[in-house]
Order: structure tokens, then C-alpha cells, then sequence
């Protein structure tokens, strides 16, 4: 299910977060994300979940969501390693928050403004403050080996005086 | 040369040196920085001939360690591989006197293209 909700910034719609995906994919992974033809499964408890804040006039998060087989496969993938290699903990943080923060650097070079993206935070577990924060923009489920991928924009609340 | 790759991803800094070896630089010498005062450090200690460095990064990130090595007189090539590639930002890192800025994801061609000029 791939969808528009709260009014996203100017520029950043389905499809653009679409093209995002395809190039990530192809030019860190060599291979291509599709949209998901079939709504997808919910995502586990312990899903594993990148984000990159977006602060500006817009502010916003950026996160990809994804089960821990997926987030195992997509690092041994840009590790150049056999699908099925285990890999730790580490190195699949380092993997899936590079995709946020290059997923997030395209999205907010739409964004219109002087804007700043934040550095890549990676959790795993039930979607916490981290993951759920502000009302959902936009979400596009793709499916990469068959394996779902979700791709979300939040927007956040603007800054006040009393929140730095 | 030389080549010092600076990215707090140690990842990103494995695909860096991979799409350096795929844009055909494969017979230099590579150094990796975790972060841009490590960068500093690393161009004191090692002068390098070309720095690559990602742009927000902990510690000290990578347009302060561009002003901070042409404050102190270094002249090192110098080019970003970011995933920000936004005109200002490209401007910004012009003015502080960057080669170049690649934006993330990357081509070995983009790669190519921008260091030809540096490395021959």
C-alpha cells in the first residue's frame, strides 16, 4: 500500500520518494526496489527502523522500516556479501542508517528552504517515540527480493522558542 | 597518491573506496578518517594528496574541517561525497574552496568525472 496522508512539502510526493528508492537501490544495492503489488504484511515488533530528521521551515523525519531478515539481506547486498552471510548488529546499524541518510539527503533536496538533515538514527523494536513521532506525510511500501521495505515521511512539530 | 576517505559510516567509506577502484583508481594508496577532526589530523600526520569527505558528520564535520585545514594554510585537494547535494550546500563548500561536491548515491562516471582533473 503506498499512500499520501497529512499534506506533504511541497515537492515530495509518491513518486519522487519512488525515484529516490530506484536510484539508492540501484546505485548502493545494484538492484532495484519495486512497488509492493500487494499490500504488505504488518511489520514485525522487532522491525528495524532508520531515520534522518529534515530541520527547516519544513520539519520532518525520514525512515526506512523493514523486518531484520531484510535489514540482514540489504547489508550483506551492500557489503557485496553472499545473500545469507550473517552479519552483526553493527554493521546492519551502519548499513540501514547510510540508506536513511541518503534516502534523507534526496528527499530534503526537494524540500523546499535552507533546511538540515540530521545524522542517521537505526532502532529495532515496537515502533517507540522514535518511529511514530508526528503525523504521517506520506509511506510506500516497495518489496526488494520479495522481502518488504517501507518507506516513510513524517512531519514533525516546528520548533518553538522553549525547544531548541 | 594518497587518498584520505572520511566518513563516520564505515560502510559508506567501503563503498567509497570500492566505487574508487570501479572509476578505475585502484593503485593509490587509501587512508580513512572516521570524522573530520580525525580528517585534520590524518592530513597533518600523513599529507595525502586528496581528501574525500562526507559532510555532516560527528565530532566535526567535514565544511568545518575544510575551513579548519585552509585556516592553518593547507591547501589539500579537497571534495565532498554527500548525500546533501543542494546548490547552497555546493556553494558553500565552492566558497571555502572545495573541488567538488559528489551527492550520494553515486556513479564510478560521477567519481570519474570530478577526479580525472586531480588524480590523472
Amino acid at each position: 500500500m503506498t499512500a499520501v496522508h497529512a499534506a506533504p512539502p511541497s515537492g515530495v510526493g509518491i513518486t519522487e520518494v519512488l525515484g529516490i528508492a530506484t536510484d539508492v537501490w540501484l546505485a548502493l544495492i545494484g538492484e532495484a526496489a519495486l512497488p509492493s503489488a500487494l499490500p504488505p504484511p504488518p511489520m514485525p515488533d522487532d522491525a528495524v527502523r532508520a531515520s534522518v530528521t529534515i530541520e527547516g521551515p519544513w520539519r520532518g523525519r525520514v525512515q526506512i522500516t523493514c523486518p531484520p531478515l531484510t535489514a540482514s539481506e540489504l547489508s550483506n547486498a551492500v557489503l557485496g556479501q553472499e545473500p545469507g552471510t550473517p552479519v552483526d548488529d553493527e554493521d546492519v546499524i551502519d548499513v540501514l542508517g547510510e540508506l536513511a541518510n541518503v534516502v534523507g539527503g534526496a528527499v530534503k533536496s526537494l524540500v523546499p528552504g535552507s533546511n538540515a538533515l540530521g545524522l542517521p538514527s537505526v532502532s529495532t523494536g515496537p515502533a517507540g517515540a522514535a518511529g511514530t513521532d508526528g503525523p504521517l506525510v506520506l509511506h510506500v511500501d516497495l518489496s526488494w527480493r520479495e522481502m518488504p521495505v517501507c518507506f516513510s515521511i513524517r512531519a514533525l512539530p516546528p520548533h518553538t522558542p522553549d525547544t531548541p | 597518491m594518497k587518498i584520505l576517505v572520511t566518513d563516520d559510516s564505515r560502510v559508506m567509506r567501503q563503498i567509497v573506496i570500492r566505487t574508487l577502484r570501479q572509476a578505475g583508481y585502484d593503485g593509490h594508496d587509501v587512508i580513512e578518517a572516521e570524522n573530520g577532526r580525525e580528517a585534520l589530523e590524518k592530513v597533518a600526520s600523513d599529507a595525502p594528496d586528496l581528501v574525500l569527505s562526507d559532510w555532516n558528520m560527528p565530532e566535526m564535520t567535514g565544511i568545518e574541517c575544510l575551513r579548519a585545514l585552509r585556516a592553518s594554510g593547507s591547501a589539500v585537494p579537497f571534495g565532498f561525497v554527500t548525500s546533501e547535494g543542494s546548490d547552497e550546500m555546493r556553494a558553500v563548500a565552492a566558497k571555502d574552496g572545495a573541488l567538488f561536491l559528489i551527492a550520494k548515491p553515486f556513479t564510478p562516471e560521477a567519481f570519474d568525472e570530478v577526479l580525472k582533473p586531480v588524480l590523472g
